[in-house]
């Protein structure tokens, strides 16, 4: 039995806008706007229901048949996996499941299907991107904008696969620490790093 | 910084823009005079006596070297980083311009920048968010023909409620035969408009892409993929994202979010301005 369990909470920047979500993580510096169907399922992955459960509170809330909810439950996980928006690994969600397999199969209407919208946070590029320098003073935008070297400036980077990944901070003095929230900070230097 | 620190300054200013507090200094005083053309709009003196800042520039201006027939460069730091070394002033001020700019939009506290074009019409603002060249300047300014008030074309300034504050530069627009040109500054004035001082709450957000021939039929998005079309074109999504997030959930709240491809941006004007009559 699969017991889907949304993301910790702690690596996410969440924004309710009217019944849709943004979602920021910070793991991953990628943003991701949730409409209601997905809001619905992913805020009950809390470990308790199982996809049965879920499929179960879906014909509640949505008025379905059991056999469209049962789509909708999978969709939704499906693109909750994808957009790593669920602990575990992501297969036992991925599902292969089409929206337009689902919509013509089922009879659903396309607004209750589950929609994930992403991208990755940009980074603000200046056109002379010379003009920005990574220094002790840096902002992480200034030092992943000029691919600054871990240990060029008290700055963030972005590990490359495995580990924990994210971002962390270091300086000219090889100090490292703090974390997402920390290198969030603005106008942080030398001095700041733990 | 210790290094540069003994390089000989001998006058500078301070200045206030958005809430940080920004220091510029030179070897040679004389030149501060034409500094004040490419300071931010809006800005002030500081009137605090305190020497500290929270983001410093130095200029150390070349000219002639001290052996005969050499020329020195001269050299903008950002910090200790050196930015820009040129012999040609006017080189240096217009890097000096960019780079201050894009120092603000990611630092200024309680601030939030979109790469955006603004105008107010009826009391509220129309926020063009866009790239460059996705054609908001050229948009921006047939609004401000139409009687719009001018408030930017390069960054909708957003406080905490979500309002939009100016940041009336000239506008800077391109060669409609040749976009590779430089950008050509023209103050709003001669367009027979004016800028706008106040702040506004967001009306309308029109995200619109020029193409050629296109056609105006926009879609209205749902909230929270409107917010996600305006993060997109956050300057500081990286270094606050929740500050930002939160103030663009308040924009989307009160604000229709439009998108859609356009054509010639004369003949998407009407349209814009009749959904705020």
């Amino acid at each position: 039995m699969y017991y889907p369990l949304k993301r910790n909470t702690d690596e996410l920047s969440i924004e309710e806008v009217f019944d849709e979500l943004m979602v920021f993580d910070r793991k991953r510096l990628k943003v991701h706007a949730l409409n209601p169907t997905a809001v619905f399922v992913w805020q009950h992955c809390d470990g308790q229901h199982s996809k049965e459960d879920l499929t179960e509170l879906v014909v509640q809330q949505f008025n379905l048949e059991p056999a469209q909810a049962e789509a909708v439950v999978e969709l939704s996980l499906d693109r909750l996996a994808r957009s790593f928006l669920l602990e575990g690994k992501a297969n036992q969600a991925k599902t292969g499941l089409h929206r337009r397999e689902v919509l013509k199969t089922l009879g659903l209407t396309a607004a209750l299907l589950p929609v994930i919208k992403s991208l990755v946070a940009p980074p603000y590029v200046v056109a002379q991107s010379n003009l920005v320098r990574c220094g002790p003073n840096s902002t992480i935008t200034e030092c992943i904008q000029t691919r600054a070297q871990p240990n060029d400036c008290c700055c963030c980077v972005i590990p490359s696969g495995g580990g924990q990944g994210g971002i962390s901070c270091r300086n000219a003095n090889g100090c490292t620490g703090g974390g997402g929230s920390f290198c969030m900070e603005i106008g942080q230097t030398p001095a700041d790093c733990p | 910084m210790e290094k540069i620190d003994r390089l000989g300054w001998t006058g500078g200013l301070i200045f206030l823009s958005h809430g940080l507090r920004i220091g510029l200094r030179t070897n040679q005083p004389e030149v501060l005079d034409r500094f004040l053309d490419y300071l931010p709009p809006g800005w002030k003196y500081s009137r605090s006596q305190s020497p500290i800042v929270q983001v410093l520039y130095s200029l150390k201006v070349g000219g002639e070297g001290r052996r005969p027939n050499t020329r020195l460069f001269t050299l903008l730091y950002y910090y200790s980083q050196r930015i820009v070394r040129s012999m040609q002033l006017d080189d240096v001020f217009d890097k000096f311009e960019t780079s201050m700019r894009f120092c603000i939009a990611t630092r200024a506290p309680r601030r939030v920048f979109l790469h955006a074009g603004v105008v107010g019409w009826r009391g509220q603002a129309i926020v063009i968010p866009g790239r460059s060249l996705s054609g908001k300047t050229a948009l921006v300014a047939e609004l401000v023909k139409q009687g719009a008030t001018y408030y930017s074309d390069e960054f909708a300034v957003l406080d905490t409620h979500g309002h939009v504050h100016p940041f009336a530069t000239p506008l800077g627009m391109r060669d409609e035969n040749d976009e590779t040109l430089p950008q050509q500054r023209r103050p709003v004035e001669s367009l027979g408009g004016r800028a706008g001082v106040t702040s506004l709450p967001v009306g309308l957000i029109v995200a619109s892409e020029y193409k050629p021939g296109g056609r105006w039929r926009p879609r209205q998005l749902s909230a929270g993929t409107g917010a996600l079309t305006l993060f997109n074109n956050a300057v500081s999504s990286w270094e606050k994202p929740e500050a930002v997030m939160s103030t663009l959930r308040k924009v989307v709240l009160n604000a229709p979010v439009l998108k859609g491809a356009r054509g010639e941006a004369k003949d998407i004007v009407n349209p814009i301005l009749k959904y705020l009559d």
